[in-house]
């Protein structure tokens, strides 16, 4: 295990660089001078050649490279061009605030998936199967912002009821986090149960047919300890491949929940900074959000190992 | 191929999916024909109206026709679409089958450097591109198509690798075939189901991060119609004219629902673990 989680760490390395030299690109692809861009066509040729001098951007490109992953690596992600704030903080602050709605929309998710997932796979073909089915098609179908404004005109036709616009932390008031909240997490839960249902299924279906459940049957088991005692963990690794997927997907997908429900988390920070042409909020933005998708993955083959201790890496 | 077009015939969901696309598509090519009005034409007097003879299912906040604007955002949508999949296809393949076929450190650097790009959320990394290259119609479909490359490189290299070892392969390569001529002549034919099967779940992924792009104001720009961009700006009218909000979420829906059936269906025939069940 030890060496494993070694081995596993030090792939990263190669991913990591990979991941920095694109995000660095991102800036250096747009077409044109980008300190005139960011500054918009106001700027003084004064106001831009400062921006050059403090960004570096008149270095050679190996140079702004070096001296921006260094500031990285210390945790300088620089300042935005826009309100010249620090822009770790304001991550680290916008982070939280996607990592609640996150949990929100998984754990609805999930709930709502698992269940109806096994049913729709013990009772295969049945009435209630079809629909668990069709459920899961139109979930996958759906787009978010689609679900999520119908979601908004139905409270609002039928209800004559809008979310508050304040984001508040769930610790210091729940009821009110519970109403920013939970619009929004359904929409994202939608698009979870779809694929984690979808996947509970084909996974139960797979595992049922095994011999080791038609032996735990033989000797007369309830239907209840076969799933959950026998069939439960054997089918949970695509479970869990899937769900860790669509941890980091909501991360990044959050960007579209965020601005249609007005939540000031990481993904509208980014978007700002894309509407506004502040690279360095975007770049900083993006590197955080692959940086955790990365650190969720290696969490996932660390979460098989302890599920199936058969898998030795 | 006649297995396949009889496997195919006899799959309802299949039939009945390539019906429906079949429709999407001749409405796409015959917008002009089918569409009542210009998408862009304003009624000035007609602002958001419900259905009338005239405009079939309403009129949006500036008095165009929502039916026009649908039928031509059926035309956005599958070309961005099917242009963003072409893309990814091209260079996945040309990717895979070099990575596969050569192996070692070509396979290594080729695979990290698809282990980076999968390393971002599909719709993160479109709007990162996106937001260097500006937004437009030919720069969403790069967008969209970069991001897919990874999954198109890594169906064709599995492919490859179980292929490549053939003893046809062996044979074409005794005979004195060149490089180019295995890869391309002896291994690609048979990476083609795959790859197929890939490229028709795909579309539906591209079409979805197409019209979220432009539901973000950062796909395809005003005053084409694109059915994201319409559900983004009916959502400040949303109490007044519901319409414009419900009938582009249906007229999405619908095509993406179309094509991840179509693609499944395709799947269940072409993939022997997947028959049968």
């Amino acid at each position: 295990m030890g060496s494993f989680l070694i081995k596993r760490v030090a792939s990263l390395i190669p991913i990591l660089f990979g991941i920095s030299v694109l995000v660095f690109t991102i800036l250096h692809l747009v077409p044109g001078d980008p300190a005139s861009i960011m500054l918009g066509t106001n700027a003084t040729p004064e106001a831009i050649a400062a921006l050059h001098k403090s960004m570096g951007l008149d270095q050679p490109l190996i140079t702004q490279y070096l001296h921006w992953i260094g500031g990285m690596l210390h945790g300088n992600f620089g300042v935005s061009v826009h309100s010249g704030e620090e822009i770790l903080p304001q991550i680290l602050k916008r982070f939280l605030v996607t990592l609640q709605l996150t949990v929100f929309g998984v754990l609805i998710g999930w709930v709502l998936a698992i269940p109806f997932g096994i049913l729709s796979a013990i009772r295969a073909h049945s009435k209630t199967d079809i629909l668990v089915r069709v459920a899961t098609l139109l979930g996958i179908s759906v787009p978010n912002f689609a679900t999520g404004t119908l979601l908004l005109l139905g409270s609002s036709l039928y209800f004559n009821w809008f979310p508050p616009i304040d984001v508040v932390n769930f610790w210091e008031n729940p009821v009110e986090a519970f109403q920013v909240f939970v619009l929004p997490a359904v929409t994202m839960g939608i698009v979870v149960a779809a694929g984690v249902m979808r996947m509970t299924r084909s996974a139960f279906l797979e595992t049922m047919d095994k011999d080791f459940i038609r032996t735990a049957r033989a000797k007369g088991n309830s239907q209840w300890t076969i799933v959950m005692g026998h069939a439960f963990r054997n089918s949970s690794i695509p479970i869990v491949t899937i769900a860790g997927m669509q941890i980091g997907y909501l991360l990044g997908g959050s960007v579209i929940v965020e601005q249609l429900f007005s939540i000031p988390g990481l993904g509208q920070y980014i978007l700002e900074g894309i509407y506004q042409r502040d690279y360095p909020v975007v770049q900083g933005g993006v590197l955080f959000v692959a940086l955790v998708f990365v650190l969720v993955n290696l969490l996932i083959d660390l979460i098989y190992t302890w599920i199936d201790p058969r898998i030795k890496y | 191929m006649s297995t396949f077009r009889k496997r195919f015939l006899a799959n309802k969901t299949a039939v009945f999916c390539s019906v429906l696309l079949l429709l999407l598509c001749l409405t796409a090519a015959l917008a002009p024909v089918l569409a009542p009005h210009d998408p862009t034409q304003m009624f000035q007097d007609h602002r958001m109206e419900g259905s009338s003879g005239d405009f079939l299912i309403g009129t949006d906040q500036f008095g165009r026709d929502l039916l026009s604007r649908i039928i031509y955002g059926a035309r956005v949508s599958l070309v961005v679409g099917v242009s963003a999949v072409v893309v990814s296809v091209v260079f996945g393949t040309l990717f895979g089958l070099t990575a596969g076929y050569f192996g070692r450190w070509v396979d290594g650097f080729i695979m990290r450097c698809m282990d980076v790009l999968f390393a971002f959320p599909e719709i993160l990394l479109a709007l990162a591109i996106v937001a260097a290259l500006g937004p437009g119609t030919f720069n969403t479909i790069m967008a969209i198509g970069i991001v897919n490359i990874p999954i198109f490189t890594r169906t064709v290299r599995g492919a490859v690798l179980s292929i490549k070892n053939l003893e046809y392969v062996e044979s074409a390569r005794a005979i004195g075939a060149s490089t180019k001529r295995i890869m391309f002549l002896e291994i690609f034919p048979n990476v083609t189901a795959p790859l197929l099967v890939q490229s028709s779940l795909a579309i539906s992924g591209a079409i979805l991060t197409e019209s979220a792009l432009s539901f973000l104001g950062l796909g395809i720009q005003p005053p084409d119609p694109s059915w994201g961009g319409m559900i983004s700006e009916a959502r400040r009218y949303m109490e007044l004219a519901p319409g414009m909000i419900v009938w582009p979420c249906l007229a999405m829906s619908v095509t993406i629902l179309a094509c991840n059936m179509f693609g499944d269906a395709v799947r269940d025939i072409l993939d022997p673990r997947h028959r049968g069940k």
